[in-house]
This record gives C-alpha cells, structure tokens and sequence, in this order.
C-alpha cells in the first residue's frame, strides 16, 4: 500500500512512524485507501507499540537534520494507491525473469554488488527506480546497472515491483562477527551525538526494518552497506540526510555498523 | 587467423592440420560488443570483468538469448491481441578494430627458401583484423551474435563468428530455467564460460607469428567451418546441460558444378560424414562474489578427407572429450579470474592412414590454464600456460622450416604473459609475451633447420577498439 505526498508532508516530524506508510512487509496484498482523505491503515498492535517507541526517537535529530529529513520526504514522489492483479503479475513476471538475474531469486542477491530486496520498503525502491530512470542517482553500479534497467519501467510498474519485493520474506539475518556486531549495535542505537551522528535508528526504525520511503538495512550485504555509506561519505550518492551524518564515520564505524545490521533478522 | 577454402585447397589433408593448429594462438574471433551495452543501456562492466571475459550476469545475459532490452521498440499486434513486432529503434551494430605490431626473437627465414635471406621483423598489421556486429535482440526470444571480419591475411570481408539463438525463459517464485536453442558455427561459440575454446585465453594473438603446429578438433579446428544447432537448459544459475550437433558447412567453397556453395564433393576437404555429436555440461556455484565453473564437453566426429578423394570409405574419426573449470572473484576494485580448460583428443585415421599419410592412431592432448588480475577494470595482468602434447607421428609432423617438427612430435608448451590497459572500458591495449619452451616436439633445432622454440617467443602489442 502506498501513501500519498501530501500525507507525508502533513506528518513529516511523524516521519519515523510507519503508520504513515503502510506498506507494511508483512501484508500480502495492497489495500486500496479511500480517495483524498487519511488513509486506512492496517496496523497490528506490535507495530503500534514500535510506532510509539520510533516516535521518541525524532527528537534525536538536530534541528537542522530534521529539516534535511522533510526536504527530503519532501521531494519524495507519491505512489499510486492501488495495483491491479494484472499489474502484479507482470511485476513479478520481471522480477523474476530478469531482476532475479542479479538480485536472486527471490530478491536474495548472492553478490554484494548488488543489494538484497526481499521485504524492501516499496516506497524506497519506487524511489530509486525513479533516480535510476532519471539519472539522478550516479554511484557506479547505479550507472552501470540501473540506469538502463530501469530506463523503459514506467510508473505503474515501478509501482508494482516495489509491492512486489515488499510481500517477499526478509533474509536471514547473519551475525558475521560478534566484536564488530556489538560496536554496530551501539552505533545504530545510540549514534554519536557529540559528533553530529545521530541514530540510525531514528529513520530506519529500530529494527532497521525502514520506514515509508527509507531503507529497510535489516539483513543487507555488509559490503553492500559499507559501499554505500562510502559513496554518501564521498559523494557518489546525493541525499540531504546521509552526506552531512557519513562525514563523520570511519570507514570502521561503517563496518560496525553494517556487521550489526546484517545481522538484524 | 583466416584461410579461405580455395587457399586451403591446395593444401594437403595434413598441412591443413598443421595450418588449424596454427590457429591455436592465433585464432582472435573473441569479442565484446557494444552494441550490446546499448540495447541494455548497461555499462560492459556488466557482462565483462574485462572484455570478453564474461561476468555471471553476462553469462545470463547470453543464455538468455541476447534478448535483455531496455530500448524503445516498434511494434504491432493483430486484431486477436497477438505481438508480432517488437523491433528495437537502434539497429544491433557494433564495429571492432584491432590494429598490431609483432615482433619474434629471432627472424623467420624467407618463405621462397632464398640462403640468407629472411623475412622482415617488426610486422605491422592495420588493420589486424576489423569486423563489423550485428549483435541484439531479434525478436522476444530471439537473438544473435553474427561477425563479419575483415581480415588483412585474406585481404577480404568474410563470415567469422556467428551464435543466433532462442531462448525461453520459465522462471518463477521458485526457480530460475532457462531453456533455450542455439544455432551456430563453431563449436564453444555458444559456451557461456571462458575456460571453453572459442572464447578462451588469450582472446587475441599474434597473425605474423610462428604458432605450434598441432591442436585438437574443438580448440578451433572447426572455426566457421561448420553449423550446428543444439538445445540448452540452465537451471537455477548453477546448472547447465547442451547437447547438439553439427555439419561441414564451408565458407567459400564453390561446387564445380552448381557453381554455388554446395553440394559438397570430393573438391572440399575435411567433410563430416554425417553429423558429429556435442555435449556439454557445467555446474556454477555462486557465493559471496565468488562464482566457480566445473564442466565438461566434447564432439565426435567422422571426417572425409576430401581434396580430390571421393566422399565415401574410411574416415578419419576423432572424439574430443574435455573438462574446464573456471573461478572468478569480482570486486568493486579487484578482480581475480582463473580459467582452465583439457582436452584430449582420439584420433583414428583410417582414411589417411590408408593413404599412407600417418599412424593409425593417435592422441593429442592440450592444457591451458591462466590466470587474470584486473584493477578496477583499467589495468590487467595475465600469465597463462598452454601445453600441448600426444603421439609422435612423423608423417603427420614433418620436418619443415618453422612450422614443421624433426622429431614428429606434436608436443609444446608455452608461457603467456599479458598486460591490459583500458583507458576507457571498451579500448583496449595489449602488451603480449609468448616464451616457448618446447615447440612441435624440442627446445632446440625443433624444425629440423636449426630453428630453437625459443626463436619463436613473440612480443605482440595491440590496439583493440571497439564501438
């Protein structure tokens, strides 16, 4: 299920709650919200009881980080409220003819070139999909990759393989190596306040599970992660957000925290 | 390394041999295309670690049919809501050209046999070869690979390489398959894997170098010089099962009497009887960023040796049977690829042996094994070792200058030693050592004329262009 900009604007400080973006993984089919007003959610009551413990996590940003936030929820495209079955099958016709070349059957890539997708917020992967078509997301496996990939998808497809990855199972969390697990830990919960580092937890959720148009980072490659963190750091990937917070990380602290992730079931 | 047919008609059966085996490492139809990273609108860092070495989406992307298109297309559908048209709005063309100079430790003497005389070191070739691709999707499951090659040796445009195949793909939720048909013209051209012959190291090669004489059937021995078709199947990205046959089908043969390329008579040489049989098998294992390739493959077949000998009575049979294996590492920065491949070769040669033109049997076998490190895709480095051994048969080795043997022994080994700078993902520029210990059969006085297979190491240096 997706949501609409204009909600999002309207509960952009919320932003950390998924119940403003209810495409939760672990709903098999997309809801279709009623027209031009709140949506209809469905939220079980462990999810609530997240919602409330990532909302205190806002205040955990900086004024000036919260504002990089809304800029860009902001620039955040809408997604169309429904798929049809027609649309769904053609989506999973292309996942799993030719997205599954790269990023596994399943969307459990076996290369850390290219990102697993399986549970994947469908509002980030619209997201990207849409950078990649544009050219506006430049790191070099973006180009390499994705820019002609994604390059005829038009939106309703788009739309509905972002659904598509989101219905599948999550991966299997691994803990590689417990040292740099508990230093990711404590990384992802707490950031380093000191050094304008805040949470990772504040935005992705404090599972990492991702939140509306945010990453789910729960399971991902560790090289995957590292790679992106580094292409922030350096600019390869734009985001208001990430390019300031990354300044501030080692490229151990990246390993920390990507080792900790990979972890999360 | 091209020979026309006509050229090869005046050849004995065996000098011929000894020409394909020429070819070894000389043969260069191996190519990457661009036209390819057009259709997909994907870098060639996508199918190549460096070309043309393949990457395991590349691999995909050929056993999917060449089909994989993210390119505006002109269509049409009947009145019952049937496709029939979806044609790509950017014709599959790619051009490649290769432009080398050679140069051997030691001159080759003049080819008239003039005393004293000896031909000129330092060759350069330019063009060494250029070719022009039609390389894309055909239709939804249908797609090529066809190269037209101009060749300085032949000093003319003729049919190299071609792979045009179908290729369905069933995959679902739970499972990748892939089942396709290729028809092409030289058996391995359709293989997936670089440890096969017709994609194999060294890619490219000298064409004014002295190269061992003898090679088995498969390692190019049947280049252009045949068609076949085959049925494939590739499941879950690990296994993959071929098999197929082909059928002398000649370029530039012209039949006296229709005056067209066939039917084939006693005027052409080295004629199937009947088809020969092709196999291959090959399981990948993929993890981390790792892939690894176990597999075999092979051919039998039964040859008339034609040039002026009736199609009929005894044959020359050969059966290759050959396993390869190959191991990849790619990342981001550092690439590490080994490729390896054997083969040995039956030879039972009722028909020349008959004619009183070797054993009645004999073995060949060849090892090539190399190793690649590629830095960012920019700078590579190669060392290979191919080794060529089997049965000594003087009648099929003749002492000759240069590219004959004094002992009759098929045996060589040679060092390989590769520098790859690429500028731009698609240029390339080669600085290539080939060092031989043993060649056709001795380390020194190999030919029976005095010549050392030392005095045949090559120092090649190319420039490979592609667009």
């Amino acid at each position: 299920m997706k949501t609409t900009i204009k909600s999002i604007l309207g509960t952009a400080l919320l932003l950390m709650s998924s119940v403003l973006f209810a495409d939760s993984p672990k709903m098999e089919h997309p809801a279709t919200p009623e027209q031009g007003g709140t949506e209809k959610s469905v939220v079980t009551p462990a999810e609530s009881q997240q919602e409330k413990a990532e909302e205190k996590k806002e205040h955990e940003l900086t004024p000036e980080q919260r504002k990089a936030v809304e800029q860009m929820l902001r620039a955040t495209r809408p997604a169309k409220k429904h798929v049809s079955a027609e649309l769904q099958a053609a989506a999973a016709k292309l996942a799993e003819q030719e997205c599954s070349l790269c990023h596994g059957r399943g969307g459990q890539s076996v290369s850390p070139t290219f990102p697993r997708l399986a549970g994947q917020r469908a509002a980030y992967i619209q997201e990207e999909l849409m950078e990649f078509r544009e050219g506006s997301r430049k790191d070099p496996d973006a180009q390499a990759y994705m820019w002609g990939m994604a390059s005829q998808l038009n939106n309703d497809i788009i739309e509905a393989l972002g659904h598509y990855y989101q219905n599948l199972n999550p991966v299997t969390a691994k803990a590689e190596d417990q040292e740099l697990v508990s230093a990711g830990k404590a990384l992802f919960e707490n950031g380093m306040p000191a050094n304008g580092v805040p949470p990772c937890q504040a935005c992705h959720g404090t599972k990492a599970q991702g939140v509306g148009p945010l990453p789910r980072l729960a399971g991902q490659h560790v090289a995957y992660l590292v790679k992106q963190m580094s292409s922030f750091k350096n600019g390869l990937r734009t985001s208001p957000v990430m390019e300031p917070i990354m300044q501030n990380l080692t490229s151990e602290q990246m390993q920390d925290v990507a080792n900790y992730l990979r972890s999360l079931p | 390394m091209k020979l026309t047919l006509q050229y090869f008609s005046r050849l004995n059966w065996y000098t011929r041999f000894v020409i394909l085996g020429l070819m070894l490492l000389g043969s260069t139809s191996v190519y990457a295309v661009p036209s390819y990273a057009r259709q997909t609108g994907m870098a060639c860092a996508a199918c190549h670690t460096m070309f043309p070495e393949l990457t395991p989406f590349g691999r995909e992307f050929k056993l999917n049919g060449y089909v994989i298109s993210n390119l505006k297309t002109v269509s049409d559908i009947t009145l019952a809501k049937e496709d029939i048209l979806e044609l790509n709005q950017l014709p599959p063309v790619s051009a490649m050209f290769q432009t080398s100079v050679t140069t051997t430790a030691k001159r080759l003497p003049d080819s008239s046999g003039l005393p004293g005389a000896y031909a000129q070191n330092g060759t350069v070739q330019f063009p060494q070869e250029a070719s022009l691709f039609l390389a894309g999707k055909i239709a939804p499951e249908i797609g090529a690979f066809i190269q037209l090659t101009y060749g300085s040796a032949d000093g003319t445009i003729g049919f190299d390489n071609a792979d045009i195949r179908y290729a369905h793909n069933m995959s679902n939720a739970n499972r990748n398959l892939v089942v396709g048909v290729t028809v092409n013209n030289n058996p391995t051209v359709q293989d997936a894997w670089n440890s096969t012959p017709a994609w194999g190291f060294p890619y490219s090669g000298s064409e004014a170098a002295p190269a061992p004489a003898a090679g088995t059937q498969i390692d190019g021995g049947l280049e252009q010089a045949v068609g076949g078709a085959s049925a494939y199947f590739w499941w879950n990205n690990s296994v993959y099962g071929e098999a197929g046959i082909y059928r002398t089908s000649p370029q530039g043969f012209s039949n006296p009497t229709t005056e067209g390329n066939g039917p084939l008579d006693s005027s052409a040489e080295a004629v199937m009887k009947g088809v020969a049989p092709y196999w291959r098998f090959a399981y990948q294992a993929l993890w981390d960023r790792n892939s690894l390739e176990l597999g075999t493959y092979g051919m039998y077949m039964e040859l008339y040796p034609g040039g002026g000998l009736p199609l009929s009575g005894p044959t020359d049979k050969f059966t290759d049977v050959a396993a390869d294996a190959q191991y990849q590492y790619i990342g981001d920065e550092n690439i590490f690829t080994v490729l390896s491949t054997y083969i040995h070769e039956d030879e039972t040669l009722g028909a020349t042996y008959s004619m009183g033109g070797s054993n009645a049997k004999d073995t060949l076998q060849t090892l090539k094994i190399v190793g690649n490190y590629y830095y960012r895709r920019k700078y590579g480095l190669s060392l290979g070792f191919v080794d060529t051994w089997g049965s000594t048969d003087p009648l099929v080795y003749a002492p000759e200058d240069v590219v004959g043997s004094r002992t009759g022994s098929p045996n060589s080994e040679a060092f390989v030693a590769q520098l790859n700078y690429l500028p731009w993902l698609n240029t390339k520029f080669v600085l290539q050592y080939i060092a031989y210990a043993k060649f056709n059969g001795s380390s020194s006085n190999y030919d029976g004329s005095g010549r050392s297979a030392s005095d045949n190491n090559t120092l090649f240096l190319l420039a490979w262009l592609n667009f």
